[in-house]
């Protein structure tokens, strides 16, 4: 019996990550991604100086291009806070945002299973449009398929965006010192959608924390040079920083006491035995700036809608190199390791 | 009061491990935690740097996951994809490895096998879709066990005739008494573990402690809740002393939860059984009583495998607290989460699950 694709090859961890290097990657070779950011930056400048040039226009530099996609699966379709159409705009505009780049198109691709209601597929679509309003994005083509009943989930949707790079980010910078800031209380997302699953036995709160942050983050480029950002979805705050530090010369430690967490989130995730660190978020950045603009940048985030709650949570420090390590409320140090598939309530 | 920051206050914490160390002085003592959840907290917050180097801390089997026997994942899987029953199940059983697959993988053959977060969850689907076999596996130590009695009794009320559970049901005490008998682990006293205390009550371990002459001291899962049982079973041990302590008062009492044993007595009858690991162990299990035989998957199907343990594994020794997971030469190499050979990487509550999750 040949190996099987298991739902933790999409849980965002390091399953994933071993699915993407060991198949993707291996067969597209020399045709395949350079890096596996977020996005790819893209240089036109061939083409576009071509371009210029017949037009009779000079001394104007190319633009640099930013792509990115991005499919949406999840269920329940429609959550407090947001349904899939919020998050396939959200999703793939903070992609783009985090690269440095401002969004302008998007692609929507849906594939739709015979028998999802027309009723929820307007409520959707409405999300898209009023998100995608929100955003300051056009949704410039799109394809529409449909599956037998039993095939699908209802609907999947693809998004794939295009933005213009305003600032390009540069980890190469980062150094010890460094402070690590993050736009909001963590793991909401995830956690908000793990409690509305079938059966499961509380009522909560919480709601996601699904928000395009492009405005956000333009404001914080425009002042503040910022290194290094990630919206830290699938795999959490956690996973988001492992990536950031593996195989660096230095690390970044956490402070426990300043991260910030919902009383919701926190109850349901020791309720469950899983870390909110390791949770989504939908509606959050994680910036990586030099330690005199700390101050600035969180003056910033906390005058915008989705960066009341900001923090500075930790610092790049050189005494752990390629490590993300927690100080904990007790006083003692854990390495945040990354999380290996789909976390699992526990038995008792 | 926060039940959750009041009981990770670190300058409380400081103060206990002081308390600690001085009643621990020069002597060397091993200690076992016997839950699962407590080890996850002990890795989890690094207590280990809070103690003495010369007190041990050693973990227990009390993770229900990690004993269930490799036969048990067989059986379910047999059920999943040669009966075509519904499978539900604690998410923590979806990837521990069987003889020839685990669950998740008898998903991608086309099992369906559905985590849930109670058993009740299993029964609605039953009476749902009454063509449909449905099994629930009822995995646990005396936590989960009444929840489960309770649904095998309401199935019975309803008259739900296409619902069964899978039992592999285990006792702390007779596991905790095969331990003391055969001497090779070694413990000066234990923490016993504050969910099944909270049903079964301290009483339980009163004959024990006396026969033993062995201290135990009931312990919660926040840090302080922890430290401080620890505190109480050094001076115990310190004191010569081999008294049956709670330090988990907010949950557990000395006579239990008396609701929850008489669903137990009234479902469910004690049996000698088999523990992965740690073998067959006298009065260690639970059945499912006669009168409730309709209930019982492995009488209502006709179950065949062919099981056999994972060569090299050393579960057995770490759940007996012999081995640590650092002894294990598959350890972080060929047995990790995301491909375990053995149950204690699997489980939130393994000690190398929670050894490789937490390590430096």
């Amino acid at each position: 019996m040949g190996v099987k694709i298991i739902l933790g090859h999409g849980s965002g961890g390091r399953m994933t990550r071993e699915l993407v290097r060991d198949v993707f990657c291996r067969h597209l070779g020399d045709v395949g991604p350079e890096s596996l950011d977020d996005g790819a930056v893209l240089d036109c400048g061939a083409g576009f100086l071509a371009c210029s040039r017949a037009e009779g226009q000079t001394g104007k530099s190319a633009p640099q291009l930013v792509f990115t996609t991005d499919s949406y699966v999840v269920s329940p379709l429609e959550f407090p806070g947001g349904d899939i159409g919020t998050l396939a705009v959200c999703g793939t505009v903070n992609d783009l945002a985090v690269m440095g780049a401002r969004p302008l198109w998007l692609s929507l691709g849906v594939i739709l299973e015979a028998g999802l209601e027309i009723q929820t597929l307007e409520r959707i679509v409405k999300s898209i449009a009023e998100k995608a309003r929100e955003a300051g994005v056009k949704i410039v083509c799109g394809d529409t398929k449909v599956v037998e009943k039993g095939k699908g989930d209802g609907i999947f949707i693809n998004t794939a965006g295009i933005g213009v790079l305003e600032k390009p980010m540069r980890p190469e910078t980062i150094k010890p010192g460094d402070k690590i800031i993050v736009s909001g209380t963590v793991g909401d997302h995830g956690m908000a959608l793990l409690t509305l699953r079938k059966g499961f036995p509380l009522k909560s709160n919480l709601k996601s924390d699904c928000a395009p942050l492009n405005e956000m983050i333009l404001q914080v480029l425009g002042k503040v040079d910022v290194k290094w950002m990630r919206d830290p979805t699938r795999g959490g705050l956690a996973t988001a920083l492992n990536e950031l530090t593996e195989g660096q010369p230095w690390g970044v430690l956490l402070e426990e006491d300043g991260i910030p967490l919902s009383e919701a989130v926190c109850g349901v995730s020791e309720l469950l035995g899983l870390d909110p660190l390791y949770s989504a978020n939908e509606g959050k950045a994680i910036f990586v700036v030099p330690a005199g603009s700390a101050e600035n940048t969180l003056k910033i985030l906390k005058k915008t809608s989705c960066g009341q709650n900001s923090a500075v949570i930790g610092t790049v420090s050189g005494d752990f190199p390629g490590k993300t390590v927690l100080h904990t409320q007790m006083g003692t140090l854990r390495t945040l390791g990354i999380l290996a598939s789909d976390p699992l309530p526990r038995i008792c | 009061m926060n039940l959750l920051n009041d009981f990770r206050n670190a300058k409380l914490a400081r103060k206990l491990s002081a308390a600690i160390a001085d009643a621990v002085g020069d002597r060397t003592f091993s200690i076992m935690e016997v839950c699962g959840g407590q080890t996850h907290t002990i890795y989890k917050y690094k207590l280990r740097e809070m103690l003495p180097p010369n007190l041990r801390l050693v973990s227990g089997p009390g993770c229900p996951v990690c004993v269930t026997p490799i036969e048990y994942i067989d059986k379910a899987v047999f059920l999943g994809l040669e009966e075509g029953a519904s499978i539900f199940t604690f998410g923590d059983l979806m990837r521990v490895p069987g003889t020839t697959m685990s669950l998740e993988k008898a998903v991608a053959e086309g099992a369906d096998v559905q985590p849930v977060y109670s058993p009740f969850q299993s029964l609605e689907f039953a009476k749902a879709n009454p063509c449909q076999q449905v099994v629930f596996l009822g995995i646990g130590f005396e936590t989960t066990l009444p929840g489960i009695g309770l649904v095998i009794l309401e199935a019975q009320k309803a008259g739900v005739e296409n619902f069964s559970v899978l039992l592999s049901a285990k006792r702390v005490p007779p596991v905790l008494e095969a331990l003391l008998s055969s001497g090779s682990a070694e413990i000066a006293g234990f923490i016993t573990p504050g969910h099944v205390t909270s049903i079964i009550g301290t009483k339980a371990y009163d004959a024990l402690c006396c026969t033993y002459n062995v201290p135990m001291v009931v312990g919660g899962f926040e840090p302080l809740d922890l430290l401080g049982a620890i505190l109480d079973l050094v001076r115990e041990l310190a004191g010569e002393r081999s008294g049956n302590l709670n330090a988990y008062k907010r949950a557990v009492s000395w006579e239990g939860n008396v609701k929850a044993q008489r669903v137990i007595d009234e479902v469910f009858i004690e049996k000698d059984d088999e523990l992965r690991g740690l073998g067959m162990i006298p009065k260690a299990g639970y059945g499912i009583r006669e009168a409730f035989a309709q209930f019982d998957a492995d009488r209502r199907f006709e179950i065949v495998t062919d099981s056999h343990e994972p060569k090299g594994c050393i579960c057995g020794e770490i759940l007996c607290g012999i081995k640590g997971p650092s002894d294990c030469p598959m350890f972080g190499k060929a047995c990790t989460p995301d491909s375990p050979v053995g149950s204690c990487m699997v489980s939130a509550e393994g000690a190398c699950n929670a050894a490789f999750l937490y390590k430096d």
